[in-house]
């Protein structure tokens, strides 16, 4: 395939990309027009793009993102980096990952929000527990990533670094991180993706700042354009950080080969 | 037969009237109440007399409207939302989220006050030093914002020379706060008058408002969609006359007894329900007149809810209330003197 044919291709892929927001948008907009719903539930587009405008000028929703990022970022280096190193570990020694591992799967079938009532009675309201929670969400896409990716290094490489007679440093910067790196990054994009649907749900509970702060309250003073103002910040926070991550493993890497032929 | 002539349009006339009027009635009636913080969907108060006694369905069994009741458990907020979605047509709720649904915009009118009287408990740490509302200067108070808990707790707080700026307001819900005082991560919590954490020993109580005036409690009233009760005004004010039937039971010395066992099934303990009753006027708790006392306290609601920013505009309280419906159910009901109305506070 002819690399002009293939930029061609990309081109359409994100043509495309735009067509179903758009889709929704008219929808919406015909649903408020054709007075499908009333607009104090579904609040018209125009009206949510001014509240955002409002928002913005004010300065909250800036301060409310600025705090929802901190607490996104102190969660998900918290529990993503525990899932990595217990994700390594459990990778490379096949005694904790049969001693660990069916615990671990077995607190990930636990709904995170039924565990919020005892996180506060550990953490307190304050950030400590908010950032925990978080790091909940940031953890088992981790642990599971990482572990899937090491033990997933093939046999080979292994006994080739064996021959060589690696030390356990070369050995795993050399050989183990690399072969593991393509399931690491995944887990790394997953793990920041739910550290920022955590966040929400991390200020539900005692927060005076924050997007999702900021929804709830909109909610209980029965100001619905500020809740879709949210989900729409949200949505954007949201792709941005999936967007950034996947320039950040195209360029890391560069040398893989993707499953659908291109390279990455 | 020309006498005939005439007469037949006119009964033609009153037929189909008579078919239109027949017409003229809900299949179902709407009716929504908040789902109780304790725990069970029952409610307290006169809508609780309504459930038990049974005054909806046997005030339409014999219309054939069929009466569909619904607790909601996001509270306040979840009844406006259920209003805004044309979920509803009767809500029974705090003073508040009501004002904030009607200043958001919607359409509904207030035609009965339901509770005069609902009381705030404040609880603190065991461990901490404060013994007085006034000792809750630059602390950290759990509260449920945007609901009469946390209207009334300014109040409180004003009157010991405090205002919401020399305090820290926590959001939480009733649960969460429990958490929250049990795990010391909060300094006090403004509440419903279930403490279980009082009688574990790991809260002690030091204010409630049952020795307050009357005004500074919370209220709750009836509110219905203005479509339906310009559809249906007869069986709005049948509505209103079953919830009268309820709060003259209510307001009855002889039954109070009887509401606090009717309370305990939200789940409430019976000691601090009975403890929140004692001394309680159930004539002036109960009392369904919305008199210039009740007028003057939504406008003194108005006014707080827009300088904390709670509501973007102000409305008229004036026309938003509606008391025909009462005044003619009162009047059938021969109750018209029953209650006093209160022209202060």
């Amino acid at each position: 395939m002819s690399k002009s044919l293939l930029k061609r291709f990309e081109w359409k892929d994100k043509l495309l990309a735009f067509i179903v927001p758009l889709l929704v948008l008219v929808a919406w907009q015909s649903a408020v027009s054709l007075q499908l719903f009333s607009e104090m539930i579904l609040v018209p587009p125009l009206t949510v793009m001014n509240t955002l405008v409002d928002l913005a000028r004010t300065g909250d929703l800036t301060n409310n993102i600025i705090s929802s990022l901190k607490r996104v970022l102190s969660g998900f280096l918290l529990g993503a980096s525990t899932g990595f190193f217990l994700g390594l570990l459990m990778g490379l020694s096949s005694l904790l990952d049969r001693f660990v591992g069916p615990l671990i799967k077995a607190c990930k079938q636990v709904p995170q929000f039924a565990l919020m009532p005892l996180i506060i009675l550990w953490f307190g309201i304050d950030e400590v527990s908010k950032v925990v929670f978080i790091s909940i969400g940031a953890f088992f896409p981790m642990v599971f990533n990482t572990y899937q990716g090491v033990s997933g290094v093939p046999k080979k490489y292994r006994e080739l670094a064996r021959v060589f007679n690696y030390k356990s440093f070369r050995y795993l910067t050399k050989v183990i991180l690399p072969g593991a790196l393509p399931s690491i990054i995944t887990g790394v994009r997953h793990s920041l993706g739910l550290s920022w649907m955590f966040v929400v749900g991390a200020e539900l509970f005692g927060s005076e700042s924050g997007v999702g702060y900021m929804m709830v309250w909109a909610r209980q003073l029965f100001q619905i354009d500020i809740v879709m103002a949210g989900l729409f910040v949200i949505g954007i926070i949201g792709f941005t950080m999936n967007i950034i991550l996947q320039i950040i493993e195209k360029r890391v890497l560069r040398w893989r080969v993707s499953f659908d032929g291109r390279m990455a | 037969m020309k006498k005939w002539l005439t007469v037949l349009p006119v009964a033609a006339l009153l037929f189909t009237g008579l078919i239109a009027h027949a017409e003229e009635k809900p299949k179902v009636i709407r009716y929504g109440s908040v789902g109780n913080a304790f725990g069970k969907p029952y409610a307290a108060g006169t809508d609780g007399v309504v459930d038990v006694q049974a005054l909806l369905v046997n005030e339409f069994r014999n219309d054939g409207v069929r009466i569909e009741r619904t607790y909601y458990t996001a509270t306040g907020p979840g009844l406006n939302e259920a209003f805004a979605a044309g979920l509803l047509d009767f809500g029974d709720y705090g003073d508040l989220p009501i004002v904030v649904g009607k200043a958001g915009g919607l359409k509904t009118k207030y035609i009965l006050p339901t509770n005069k009287g609902s009381n705030i408990y404040i609880i603190a740490t065991p461990q901490s030093k404060i013994s007085s509302v006034k000792d809750l200067k630059g602390k950290k108070i759990a509260v449920t914002k945007g609901t009469y808990l946390h209207l009334t707790l300014n109040r409180v707080l004003e009157a010991n020379g405090l205002t919401e700026k020399d305090v820290k307001l926590v959001n939480l819900s009733t649960s969460d706060a429990q958490n929250a005082i049990a795990a010391g991560s909060v300094d006090a919590f403004a509440g419903l008058p279930d403490r279980p954490l009082v009688d574990q020993g790991l809260a002690k109580l030091i204010y409630d408002t049952r020795k307050d005036p009357q005004k500074w409690r919370g209220r709750s009233g009836l509110l219905v969609s203005e479509d339906f009760a310009r559809k249906y005004p007869e069986f709005t004010k049948r509505v209103v006359k079953a919830k009268i039937k309820a709060a003259h039971w209510a307001s009855q010395e002889k039954n109070r007894e009887a509401l606090i066992q009717l309370a305990l099934k939200t789940g409430s303990g019976y000691k601090v329900t009975k403890e929140d009753f004692a001394g309680q006027d159930l004539t002036a708790k109960y009392s369904p007149l919305a008199d210039q006392s009740t007028v003057n306290q939504y406008k003194e609601i108005v006014d707080f809810a827009f300088s904390r920013g709670l509501i973007r505009k102000k409305f008229d309280v004036d026309t938003w209330i509606d008391k025909s419906f009462a005044e003619a159910a009162l009047k059938e009901l021969g109750l018209q003197n029953y209650w006093t109305p209160l022209s202060k506070e």
